[in-house]
């Protein structure tokens, strides 16, 4: 088992199919512009600029989002994570509503697609059973600036998926080529579930001084931003901001990270 | 028709039958969580130990400087309005956001500082990962500031006895009557 996961990942070269279940690339540490503003706890000397580079540590990171085939056999594993069997306290009426079962799927085909009608809770307590965790929103972000290695493309890629009504069937993974990390289906395929999804506040919410930040929203408030022309971040940092951990959609989905061991 | 209302009473027969376990909480109960706790008095539990009675729940960190006093007031506030016979039923569940510091000691002395009731008060200290859980189910965006400190919201939840999420409001010095109003439905139910 161990050969074959470390010949399969000697085999993850980016454009190569034979990335199998869980397979990690290794992320170096390094840091990236996050989107969101730096703060200090009130009474104390907020940061000069309202943005600044966040560091991150070096990271595995799945290659690919977890599959249907992968979930699948995470439920058999685990009844109380069945569709049937899940508190409602932990995903929503929609929760694994396109399996044709329990633990049967509607296809073949469906197998190799990216699960997605997960809720937060089910993502996180995947990932815990595989001895891992969600990537932390700056992980995933970092993996997805890749040094900033064809920033401008991957802009307009993301953007044009964006702008495009949800597919109504989603493609396999592995499809697309990686990126530079070796990393596959970050965008243009579906959205991912954080661990720290909930460290976006949405514009409704109580800040702590009791004031709303007007740094953060739309209109005039994008105009603040660290990059006004990064308007794919700033998506993707209001969406989170909006969810709730119970929730669930058909286009958004997961893949799980854990520390560099040392 | 006829056969789901047959099913339907089978199945509500079966659940009179089925002893009582974190299983048989009701779906949407927060307490399904397995999430770990120590009190603050050093006791390690989960959430079930707070079923059976309604509790108001909230999330603070005790370095806090600015908002989480006035969440404290809040609920004391709120504990003081009940009726008395309705205040002997309510529990108070305070759940702190900073792992790394707020230990049960530091949560004893907090306790202290506020002079609340601990025959009616919890406070829980838990790893990163129970916070994270806790905030999930709560509902409670947070995320730790550069040099210490959070940046939360403020959010006062009611859950009944069962531990299902019933009433929630958001912000500091609400107008507290339709909590009061839920807290007192509530300890009549029981």
């Amino acid at each position: 088992m161990r050969s074959s996961l470390l010949l399969a990942s000697l085999l993850a070269s980016p454009f190569l199919l034979g990335a199998g279940p869980g397979v990690e690339r290794p992320i170096p540490a390094g840091s990236y512009l996050p989107f969101y503003p730096a703060r200090a706890p009130l009474g104390k000397a907020q940061p000069e600029a309202p943005r600044k580079a966040v560091a991150v540590g070096a990271f595995r990171l799945d290659v690919r989002p977890v599959t249907n085939r992968e979930y699948l056999a995470f439920v058999k594993a685990n009844p109380e994570w069945r569709r049937s069997e899940i508190g409602r306290v932990f995903a929503d009426g929609s929760y694994l509503k396109h399996w044709r079962a329990d633990l049967s799927l509607r296809s073949r085909a469906e197998g190799d697609k990216p699960v997605t009608r997960v809720s937060w809770f089910a993502a996180a307590a995947y990932c815990r059973a595989r001895g891992k965790e969600l990537p932390t929103t700056d992980q995933w972000e970092y993996a997805l600036d890749d040094g900033g290695h064809r920033a401008e493309r991957m802009k307009d890629e993301i953007l044009a998926w964006y702008s495009r009504p949800n597919d109504k069937v989603l493609e396999a993974v592995g499809r697309k080529p990686a990126n530079g990390y070796g990393i596959q289906d970050l965008h243009a395929l579906i959205w991912e579930w954080t661990l720290d999804f909930n460290s976006e506040m949405s514009g409704s919410e109580a800040r702590s001084d009791g004031t709303k930040d007007e740094n953060l929203f739309c209109g005039a408030g994008s105009l603040n931003a660290r990059d006004p022309s990064d308007y794919a971040k700033f998506m993707r940092y209001q969406f989170r901001g909006s969810l709730h951990a119970d929730y669930t959609t058909g286009n958004l989905g997961f893949r799980c990270a854990r520390e560099e061991t040392k | 028709m006829n056969l789901n209302r047959l099913l339907t009473s089978v199945a509500a027969c079966l659940l009179l039958l089925a002893p009582i376990s974190a299983s048989s909480l009701e779906s949407r109960s927060i307490y399904r969580s397995k999430s770990l706790w120590e009190t603050h008095a050093g006791e390690k539990t989960t959430l079930v130990r707070l079923r059976g009675a309604p509790v108001v729940a909230t999330m603070v960190y005790t370095s806090c400087q600015m908002s989480c006093p006035l969440m404290m007031n809040d609920l004391k506030a709120i504990e003081k309005a009940l009726p008395a016979a309705v205040r002997s039923q309510v529990r108070f569940a305070v759940f702190a956001l900073d792992s790394a510091n707020d230990v049960p000691a530091k949560l004893r002395d907090f306790a202290e500082k506020h002079g609340v009731d601990l025959t009616r008060w919890t406070f829980f200290h838990g790893s990163p990962a129970s916070v994270r859980e806790v905030a999930a189910l709560l509902g409670v965006r947070f995320k730790e500031l550069e040099g210490g400190g959070f940046d939360h919201s403020n959010v006062i939840t009611i859950l009944d006895s069962e531990g299902v999420i019933v009433h929630q409001k958001l912000g500091l010095r609400q107008n507290p009557d339709d909590t009061l109003k839920t807290l007192e439905r509530l300890a009549a139910r029981r």
